[in-house]
């Protein structure tokens, strides 16, 4: 395991690197081109404001007192930002200073209120909401700033600034986001956050039964199972000249905390599933450079990135309680269980962009980049256990697969490099009529070549879920038995990769004044390495219509054709990988093996398909005040396959009004509705004959079943403004309905084995649904240009029912074992009075 | 083969390119000019700023109005046609920029004299010009003695603190005129709006030449796949999302109090998305749209900011990154396979409940393929762990991928 940086030494540097590199170099906040979160904001102030501030009831212009956007739509009414003060010892300074800070209340907060503070902190108690310092020399044009949010809270944020406008800035952050996954988590280990998870008082490993489980868990008080998400960063930009920018920008986020994972012991009629906590101790370094360069003509940019990801807890152990529904004495039942978590991992990016003006009429854009992802962890043992495992007619000493010896190399050496390269061409081939080529070629490859062998035993394969499978299923002990029939392993990993070329041919058409009709066809092929098809060709045709420069408003419209048809399906592309490619493999039975797959299903990735897309956008200004807009889209996907996913079907419309009576009063509402379906058909495998086919003995048409999966989403949105003088208010309300039906049908109790009648299974789940209502009021008094009061006040309720979880508790389930983590219903009420003072 | 493919239509395209930079250049059509300027601006101005507008063609030297047609403006610049001498080499006539916003600012932009003197204006047949007054840059204080509120607005804008306090190139230095061109035809006459670049809806700007007026400061960086990107093919305007004349975000003078605002002014079906069960935090105001989109045109349709859907997930996801020993096919093609980053109605982003998300593609031999029913739930008559909880992923746990030796099903 590679070390990492202590906590302040890294944020320290990451804070301070750019200062130590040249100054002629960065990237500055809000940088559309690079990748990365950061910046301002949280529940508290969702649209990340540095300062909180009053409208402004004179608006954008006192000689157009309501603007629009080109589209047609109005803008908002304006914040009063506070003017800087005069330093009284030096003029050419200005400055200006600022806090809120207050009592915050969230009432109703319980145990199950998880989801309430998912992404942020609903702390009770006094809060600092904001505060800050700016300072700038009108002179120079030097400026610093400083300011943080939500002190000391989960979801804080701070940001400090110096430069000179104009010629560079340098940054630092530190950006704090919780993400809560239960506060119902009843563990039956001890050791919830490291990479040990032992047994508590009470059970045995691999001997406990359900009802020393069900007591234990019934004993365990609940547990908050969290990450929380730190980072710090800096960067610095700096502008040469008018042509010429460098950056650098550098970040270190460290994740911690814990969240549900699981693991099993047996096969899904063994049982003996349990679910688990896992350790989550994360760092991740983010480097990135480069220069921008511009001029009339001609610009440039050429970046590196560099992203490195390291883990400090590379696998997790843990007790098993022994759960099983295998009755057979005296079988091996694993004590402990060992699961890998997250690689250390490294990843490099290469990229330069040109665009060059060629002459008034033609236009050349280029990109090139070249990216590396490496990780060579070490690798662990195939197995945790060291007993003997009598599994069908061979004996599997756990003894010879617990070791680093175990293995055909020490490290994962796994490599993947990527060439991405686009080239396009402009031509204008008169004023109306525009063409564009473009071609996009992206190869993968991956270099990952690992075998599973055991050169102490001379054999091919692993140890699968720790030898829990063994002694009960020979065939799924993970050890490629070369006397065996039927001993099929898999004993390579697969390098998946893909190569695309993308040829692109677009011609831009001005009907009128006001119109404009741009069409398009693009011809993908894309090569698979490993995959059911070899290659794929997708053939997409796109018109779109748009308007612009009516008085009545825009409208877009587009519409997309697609339709991809790939080479042969193969339904077992993966015979290279499993021991049947070994030589001395026994088939199964003398007439071969059971069809790996059923041959009539298509993986709807690589399948043959047939896609439509319509959008549509109109925004209409109804009255100099008022607007309406209106949008919509519906997406079809038809598969070709009478088995697997077959088609989707996905449709939304959003209604939305704007009225500005006046910058002091103002409502804005909308309404989205949106409708997604799919439809699935599987058959439930007997495993016997050898034939794929829909129909054979393998896949009889008496086990087919179908699923459809139906969802419909309301989402409503209002907000109200009015300023009576000194005091406005502000409200928010947004109200979200979704509901999931999924129904199915079967052709005979075959589908699931027998193991319920007809009747005990149904014809459908209960239904999925998600229902939010959230209201927010803002009352402010601005009391003086300095000091003003707001009186906060929010409701929140949010239901969630799954039938995933419905019933589900902590301790055990018919030999498996849970957390008791589930989706959690809350209702709170949060006030606030807060006051803030500006100097 | 592909790469020498590419390589190949790269050369091609370069050396097209090349050759039409070579062709001779045609004298101007001004009359043909004039045609296309009238048709261009019906419906949009009245019948007196139409004449205007041919009076101003008209009294264009030729070289002027080879430059502001040539170097991407949709018609005769202002500054074009007021500041600019005639060049001794003059770049062909295209009128296309009006739909391709690429517009590359004539050498005017980079020294903007408000004294520079007007260029000859010698065609005999247009009498109008002879009287026509000369347009010059006025001054920030003439535009506020009518602009008050907006200099208040602006005054707190990057754009203002540059242009005020150290700007680094003479246009910088016009502020106000800086974007909106030379003021002083529009003081005559501030009732007619072609007198003057604006960037609103009333504007009689079109919106390829607002574009390309922001462009000639911000082209290229993170702009440089702007042109042909689906923003601007939908004819967007710089000022859709942008509003530079007030801050109402603390970042990137959007156009709404911050940038999400400023998308789901047009993407309302992501605005409904991100409001769903499970969803990133972007309405918690700790995640923007353009952490992973780039907005202002990238190397994907989508205006991803990586060249890939994963590269971009990678990004905050760098655990699931690998590579691993055994990885899951659909996984490392794309995360959209399983995930809808902008929001779902099932846990953890998933396009579709498990198990039946699992069984659209898998149906071996053994258990992958039999139908769960409401009688496998926790309290049915069969508990089944394929259905309970994470269904399949309470034993396949590692599905992103496992560096596990004995991780071949994702179990370890």
């Amino acid at each position: 395991m590679r070390p990492r940086l202590k906590t302040p030494t890294r944020w320290l540097l990451a804070a301070t690197a750019p200062l130590a590199a040249p100054l002629a170099v960065t990237a500055a906040q809000a940088d559309s081109g690079t990748t990365g979160y950061g910046g301002p904001g949280n529940v508290l102030n969702p649209t990340a404001q540095v300062m909180n501030r009053a409208r402004d009831n004179d608006g954008l212009s006192i000689i157009d007192d309501v603007t629009r956007t080109p589209t047609g739509l109005m803008y908002p009414v304006p914040f009063r930002t506070p003017d800087m003060t005069q330093s009284q010892s030096d003029p050419d300074w200005w400055t200006q200073g600022w806090f809120e800070a207050g009592i915050m209340g969230t009432f109703g907060q319980d145990s199950r209120s998880a989801a309430l503070n998912e992404y942020g902190d609903w702390k009770n108690g006094f809060t600092v909401t904001g505060l800050g310092f700016s300072a700038e020399n009108r002179k120079t044009a030097l400026h610093a700033s400083a300011y943080g949010q939500n002190l000391g809270r989960t979801d804080q944020y701070y940001q400090v600034d110096v430069g000179r406008y104009g010629v560079f800035d340098l940054q630092a952050y530190f950006d704090s986001i919780p993400h809560t996954f239960s506060t119902t988590a009843k563990s039956l280990w001890d050791g919830a956050g490291t990479g040990n998870l032992t047994l508590r008082g009470g059970l045995t490993p691999g001997g406990s039964t359900p009802a020393q489980v069900n007591a234990v868990a019934a004993a365990v008080g609940p547990s908050t199972l969290r990450i929380l998400r730190e980072k710090a960063g800096s960067s610095l930009t700096y502008t040469a000249d008018e042509h010429t920018e460098l950056f650098l920008k550098i970040s270190d986020e460290q994740r911690n905390g814990t969240q549900p994972i699981s693991a099993t012991f047996g096969y899904p009629f063994q049982n003996g599933a349990t679910q688990l906590i896992q350790p989550i101790h994360y760092q991740t370094v983010d480097v990135t450079g480069g220069v921008r360069y511009k001029e009339q003509n001609f610009q440039a940019n050429l970046a590196y990135a560099g992203s490195f990801f390291r883990n400090d807890i590379l696998d997790l152990t843990w007790q098993n309680p022994g759960l099983t529904s295998n009755t057979t004495p005296g079988a091996y039942i694993p004590q402990t269980g060992r699961l890998s978590l997250a690689p250390n991992n490294d990843y490099h990016t290469v990229k330069g962009d040109l665009a060059v003006q060629l002459s008034p009429a033609s236009r050349f854009t280029a990109s090139l980049s070249y990216s590396l992802m490496r990780q060579d962890d070490e690798l662990q043992a195939p197995s945790t256990g060291a007993g003997l495992i009598t599994s069908g007619a061979n004996t599997i000493n756990l003894g010879q697969w617990n070791s680093a010896s175990a293995l055909s190399q020490p490290t994962a050496n796994a490599a993947i490099n990527i060439l991405n390269a686009v080239a396009q061409y402009h031509y204008t081939v008169s004023p109306d009529l525009g063409l564009t080529v473009e071609v996009r070629d992206r190869d993968e490859a991956n270099r990952t070549n690992y075998v599973a062998y055991n050169p102490q035993t001379g054999q091919y394969g692993y140890i699968a879920i720790d030898g829990g499978l063994a002694p009960f299923i020979p065939s799924l002990s993970g050890i490629y038995q070369a006397n065996t029939p039927g001993s099929l392993v898999q004993i390579r990993n697969m390098p998946f990769a893909n190569n695309e070329l993308q040829a692109t041919v677009k011609a831009a058409y001005r009907l009128d004044t006001h119109w404009k009709l741009d069409l398009s066809y693009e011809n993908d092929t894309i090569d698979h390495t490993v995959r059911e098809i070899a290659d794929a060709h997708d053939n997409i045709a796109r018109l779109q219509v748009s308007t612009t420069g009516y008085e009545w408003g825009t409208a877009r419209l587009s519409y997309e054709f697609a339709r991809r048809i790939g080479s042969d399906y193969q339904s077992n592309p993966y015979t290279p990988y499993y021991s049947s490619a070994l030589p001395g493999y026994i088939p199964a039975t003398p007439a071969g093996d059971p069809a790996f797959a059923l041959a009539d299903l298509r993986k709807f990735d690589v399948a043959n398909r047939t896609e439509h897309v319509l959008r549509g956008q109109a925004n209409y200004i109804l009255s100099p005040r008022s607007d309406l807009q209106l949008t919509g889209s519906v997406k079809v996907d038809e598969y070709d396959a009478a088995y697997g996913l077959q088609a989707t079907h996905a449709y939304d419309v959003t209604a939305a009004y704007t009225y500005q009576m006046s910058a002091a009063t103002t409502l804005t509402g909308y309404f989205t509705y949106q409708n997604q379906d799919r439809g699935v058909a599987n058959i439930n495998a007997t495993g016997s004959g050898t034939s794929g086919s829909a129909g054979s003995a393998g896949y009889p048409l008496a086990n087919g079943w179908t699923e459809t999966v139906g969802s419909d989403n309301y989402t409503v949105g209002l907000n109200a403004h009015h300023s009576w003088g000194v005091i406005s208010l502000n409200a928010d309300y947004t109200f979200t309905r979704a509901r999931t039906a999924i129904d199915y049908a079967f052709a005979s109790t075959g589908a699931f084995f027998n193991s319920l009648t007809p009747a005990q299974a149904g014809s459908s789940f209960p239904d999925i649904t998600y229902d939010s209502h959230a209201l927010q009021t803002d009352v402010r008094w601005q009391m003086s240009e300095e000091l003003s009061y707001r009186l906060y006040y929010r409701f929140n309720y949010e239901r969630v029912v799954d039938f995933h979880y419905t019933g589900l508790t902590a301790g055990a389930i018919n030999n498996n074992t849970y957390l008791g983590v589930v989706p959690e219903t809350y209702t709170v009420q949060t006030i606030g009075l807060l006051v803030q003072y500006v100097f | 083969m592909r790469r020498a493919i590419v390589l190949a239509l790269l050369l091609a395209c370069g050396l097209a390119g090349l050759a039409q930079a070579e062709t001779p250049v045609l004298p101007p059509d001004q009359a043909a000019l004039r045609d296309e300027m009238a048709r261009i601006h019906a419906g949009h101005v009245d019948a007196d700023a139409l004449q205007r507008i041919d009076s101003d063609i008209a009294a264009m030297p030729a070289g002027a109005a080879h430059m502001g047609m040539a170097t991407g403006a949709p018609y005769p610049s202002l500054k074009a046609t007021q500041f600019t001498p005639a060049p001794a080499a003059q770049p062909p006539t295209s009128k296309w920029t009006r739909l391709a916003s690429y517009a590359p600012d004539s050498p005017r932009a980079d020294t903007p004299k408000a004294d520079t003197p007007k260029a000859e204006v010698s065609k005999p047949d247009a009498p109008k010009a002879e009287a026509k007054p000369q347009r010059t840059y006025v001054g920030r204080e003439t535009c506020e003695s009518c602009h008050q509120q907006e200099a208040t607005n602006w005054a707190h804008t990057i754009h203002a603190k540059v242009f005020q306090q150290n700007p680094r190139t003479e246009l910088q230095a016009q502020n106000c005129e800086a974007c909106h061109g030379p003021g002083s035809a529009h003081v005559e006459d501030p009732s007619d709006l072609t007198t003057i670049i604006s960037f609103s809806k009333k504007s009689k700007t079109p919106v390829a030449e607002q574009n390309g007026q922001c462009l000639t400061c911000h082209a290229g960086g993170q702009r440089i796949f702007w042109h042909d990107s689906i923003h601007d093919s939908n004819q967007l305007g710089c000022a859709d999302c942008h509003n530079p004349m007030t801050t109402f975000g603390a970042r990137g003078l959007t156009a709404r109090e911050s940038i999400n605002e400023t998308c789901f002014q047009c993407h309302k079906a992501q605005h409904a998305e991100f409001a769903r069960r499970s969803h990133m935090p972007l309405l918690e105001g700790k995640l923007s749209c353009t952490d992973c989109h780039n907005p202002h045109g990238s190397t994907t349709a989508p205006l991803l900011k990586a060249d890939s859907v994963n590269e971009v997930c990678f990004t905050c996801h760098a655990d699931k990154r690998g590579p691993f020993l055994f990885e899951h096919a659909p996984v490392r093609e794309s995360c959209l396979n399983c995930h809808s980053p902008h929001g779902s109605n099932f846990e953890n982003l998933l396009n579709a409940p498990r198990p039946v998300l699992c069984q659209q593609c898998h149906s071996q031999d053994g258990h992958p393929g039999s139908l769960l029913t409401a009688g496998n739930m926790a309290r049915g008559p069969m508990p089944d762990p394929r259905l309970i909880a994470t269904s399949c992923q309470t034993c396949h746990v590692n599905i992103h991928g496992s560096n596990s030796p004995s991780g071949a099903r994702f179990e370890r």
